[in-house]
């Protein structure tokens, strides 16, 4: 876990150096806002990009097969918040490439922390490049009843639609983060945490959730 | 007192048993028993009660808020040999049977029995004041309520004997009063966090601190929403702690969908269960009842525990330590719909709903299926239960703060609701796992007349319950409308008649994107049913300036309606209709049974306090309109007011039930829906 920190606390550094707009507390408002219409035209802006790799899988619910997953990719993404409010009824699906993103925080403020499974290729690194394949917010569906051929047509219809890869203007300077190892998904999560709260300081709540220590 | 000698084919013989025939006792002066008390004596009379200003005048009832006055009714247009005859009331501690065999001497808690003599003529002036409301409810324990019995002592001898009466002659007490169940219980609770690791394993716990002292003790786990988070659930977690039950609040794997959900909480349930030694340093070992588990869940995590008992109930292999029949109650607060009949559906399990009428997420529209809280509601076919809050957002329901996620007027906000949710919930979990009858008035009486002490009161406080026993305890379904579609033929096979307007049987479901009613719509605003569901119902319509009625004949073979104890039956306001809108607020009406021999009793049902509520006054859902969804309430009349003031009705042939609209006989118009017309044994 040390290794982690220590790679996350150089990038904190740099991104307050840079004058990165860090979220802000969403408005008190009492109702649910309306729902895009197309929340693929939404755009999305990728501020954070490091690889994970874990000696462990876990289980990626987040699409209808449900895979193992033990490497892949932690993103941070920006987006308008209306399109990221949570919401019980059918929520658009982020996807990236041919993947699945699983949602780790609610992103209050419009940053949000994903994780997108990948294998490693051979030079070590996941082989979807989150800098030059497609993310977007598809048709909203449960995620856990999105299979293969309905990430194909929702593929499609973005590409039909103009859909690209996300703006990346600062993803560069996390260039040098390298690959967070860790055991299996409990420490990633505690990672993730500290991301949470770089990013979406407000969701305090979560963030003490997933520090909970596991108790042995 | 009337009791049968003999049934005949013709009808029934009748004799009276006469108060002047038994032994007459000066006050004050100790008497030769008639004879010995046994078990097999039937002593049991209902006494204590309530006044209410119209026909029956008095309504016995189990449960009474501490603080409020006991009444006690003697009715001699029923017992005419009671009229102009001094009796003693004793209020005592409840006492069994065994006991008052073994001790039958009689000691007023108040130092001396209330000695009144009876006005001939019925109740009038002979409703007493038994207690002003100094009687304790108040346990110190985990129990709620304190047991009393009324001892109607007829020949003043300070001795129970076959002559007297008792209000709790058997394991039940005359009445029950409670102290304020939305208040801390007697213990002080610990709170901890158990993780056994990433992926939706971490737990929020609550328990009593003096858990090492205690016995096995219920689990309560909670599952939370999508975008919530399982630390959000204190106002469960504390208040049920300190009641003496075990709270465990999960992470839960909402967002990728139901199913996922459902394994979050059968993993965690399995969990906790299987690392009793090392959660809070093992001080929870060998104090968890796993064969007495709640589930309770929000929103999709309310439907997720749903689809979680459904796949227990199928064999789940997640569950290594409980099975279903260790869950006893299922209880979802706002929650979704997307599986659909075949996969959310609670079965037999006892199952209980919040609602908030200002959910602006599982917000109950007409156009959203997945958003109708009702449906896993109405496919419970045990026990069912539900509470309905107007002005309560999706979000009242956790105290996780920010957005209360809420569309509509009179908004309740968290603190209300949370006090309404410690009220009713306590009850509701102390009355399925433990059967106690204290609790059981919280969950039916009309709010307006019965509630916790400590709950909220403002205008704004709407509160609606519907509340169905398990359809396999005895109860006579005199119509549900889910057999014999015809409108003139009930469930049970009897004829319906009626002059009522536009009488429409069939599903409850608005077949319409709105809840503006619309032509070919009769059902708009029942948000019962989604895709293939059948929970079927009528509506219908009375205007001004005519009386209308809806009778339902009782078949000729289930006219022996003595056994039972309720009529039972569940209607709602029809929702943005000008009928409805022009008269806005409760409505009321009347139901009359009518015996073999064409004597008729009529009660309204409005009497006990409250009738059936308008609809919530939010526009949506369609424009320009205001009012939501349908909301039925459950109205439970007892048989016996019915026979109140003397009236000679004869519940073993009843031959009819009629509903009575118009004036006369409560709201001069309306449009309502109508259902689960049953007699219930409690």
């Amino acid at each position: 876990m040390k290794p982690m920190r220590t790679a996350l606390a150089t990038f904190l550094a740099a991104t307050l150096a840079a004058g990165a707009v860090i979220a802000t507390r969403s408005s008190q408002r009492q109702g649910l806002s309306p729902l895009p219409t197309n929340p693929g035209a939404t755009p999305i802006e990728l501020v954070f990009a490091q690889p994970f790799a874990l000696d462990v899988p876990y289980t990626h619910s987040w699409r209808a097969e449900a895979p193992d997953a033990s490497s892949g990719w932690i993103l941070v993404l920006r987006t308008d918040p209306a399109l990221l409010e949570r919401r019980q009824t059918a929520e658009p699906v982020l996807y990236a490439g041919s993947e699945t993103g699983e949602r780790v925080n609610n992103g209050d403020g419009g940053n949000l922390v994903v994780l997108v499974p990948s294998a490693l290729g051979a030079n070590g690194l996941p082989v979807l490049d989150p800098t030059k394949v497609p993310i977007w917010f598809g048709t909203p569906e449960l995620p856990e009843r999105v299979d293969a051929q309905r990430i194909a047509s929702e593929l499609a219809l973005a590409t039909k639609q103009g859909v690209g890869p996300a703006t990346s203007t600062a993803i560069r300077a996390q260039a040098s983060l390298g690959t967070i190892f860790a055991p299996d998904r409990g420490d990633l999560d505690s990672y993730l945490a500290d991301l949470i709260e770089l990013y979406s300081p407000t969701e305090t709540d979560l963030v003490a959730g997933l520090r909970v220590s596991i108790t042995r | 007192m009337i009791r049968p000698l003999l049934v005949t084919p013709l009808g029934l013989l009748l004799v009276s048993t006469s108060w002047s025939q038994k032994t007459a006792v000066a006050p004050g002066a100790s008497a030769v028993p008639v004879a010995r008390l046994t078990r097999a004596m039937d002593l049991q009379e209902d006494l204590a009660g309530v006044a209410l200003p119209e026909y029956p005048r008095f309504t016995f009832t189990r449960a009474f808020n501490e603080g409020s006055a006991v009444e006690v009714a003697l009715d001699t247009a029923s017992d005419p040999d009671l009229a102009d005859r001094t009796v003693d009331l004793y209020l005592m501690r409840h006492r069994s049977k065994d006991d008052w065999i073994a001790d039958p001497a009689l000691s007023d808690l108040r130092g001396a029995p209330t000695t009144m003599t009876a006005a001939p003529g019925g109740l009038l002036g002979n409703v007493i004041v038994l207690d002003p409301g100094t009687i304790p409810g108040t346990t110190g324990t985990t129990e709620i309520g304190i047991g009393y019995d009324v001892v109607l002592d007829v020949n003043r001898d300070r001795t129970l004997d076959p002559d007297d009466r008792v209000d709790g002659w058997g394991d039940e007490a005359g009445f029950y009063v409670v102290g304020d169940l939305t208040a801390k219980g007697p213990y002080k609770w610990k709170e901890v966090f158990f993780s056994s690791g990433g992926g939706f394993k971490s737990q929020d716990i609550y328990y009593p601190e003096d858990v090492a002292q205690l016995g096995l003790l219920p689990l309560i786990v909670v599952s939370h929403g999508n975008g919530h988070n399982y630390q959000w659930y204190d106002h469960i977690g504390e208040h049920m702690a300190s009641w003496g039950y075990i709270v465990m609040s999960h992470e839960n794997n909402t967002g990728p969908g139901i199913e996922s959900a459902a394994t979050t909480t059968l993993r965690n349930t399995n969990l906790f269960l299987a690392n009793l030694d090392l959660i809070a340093g093992g001080v929870l070992q060998d104090h968890v009842d796993s064969q007495q588990i709640v589930w309770i869940g929000h929103s999709r995590g309310g439907e997720g525990v749903v689809r979680a008992y459904k796949r227990l109930v199928e064999g789940d292999p997640i569950a290594q330590l409980y099975t279903a029949a260790d869950v006893k109650l299922v209880s979802s607060m706002a929650p979704t719909d997307f599986l659909g009949t075949n996969k959310s559906n609670p079965g037999d399990v006892t199952y209980h709903l919040w609602t908030g009428g200002a959910d602006d997420d599982v917000n109950g529209c007409a156009d959203c299926d997945i958003c109708q809280t009702f449906h896993l509601h109405e496919r419970a076919t045990g026990a069912r239960l539900s509470i309905s809050l107007h002005g309560a957002g999706h979000g009242d329901f956790h105290d996780g703060g920010g957005n209360s996620v809420a569309k509509g007027p009179c908004k309740i906000g968290r603190p209300v609701t949370h006090q309404i949710m410690r009220g009713y919930l306590l009850p509701l979990v102390k009355y399925v796992l433990e059967g106690n009858p204290a609790c059981q008035d919280f969950l039916w009486r009309q709010w307006e007349a019965f509630h916790p002490i400590g709950a909220p009161t403002s205008a704004c406080v709407v509160v609606d319950l519907m509340y169905r026993e398990d359809p396999r305890s005895e109860t006579f379904v005199l119509d549900d409308f889910q057999t014999n579609s015809s409108p003139q033929v009930s469930s049970s096979g009897g004829a319906v008649t009626s002059n009522v307007r536009g009488l429409v049987e069939d599903r409850l479901d608005d077949t319409t994107s709105t809840f503006n009613p619309v032509g070919g719509d009769p059902m708009n605003g029942m948000t019962f049913d989604g895709p293939g569901d059948d929970s079927r119902g009528i509506v219908f319509e009375w205007e001004k300036s005519a009386e209308a009625f809806l009778a339902f004949d009782v078949p000729p073979e289930k006219r022996d309606l003595s056994p039972y104890r309720y009529l039972s039956f569940r209607a709602a306001q029809a929702t943005r209709d000008a009928l409805t809108s022009s008269a806005l607020g409760d409505l009321a009406f009347s139901v009359e049974l009518e015996d073999l021999f064409g004597r008729t009793s009529r009660i309204r049902i409005d009497a006990y306090g409250g009738g059936i509520e308008e609809p919530y006054q939010r526009s949506g859902c369609g424009a320009s309109l205001k009012g939501w969804a349908n909301e039925f309430e459950t109205i439970r009349i007892r048989l016996a007011d019915f026979q109140a003031e003397g009236r000679r009705l004869e519940l073993r042939a009843i031959t009819r039930v009629t509903f009575l609209f118009g004036t006369g006989h409560g709201s001069e118009v309306g449009r309502l829906g109508l259902d689960e017309i049953e007699f219930t044994i409690d």
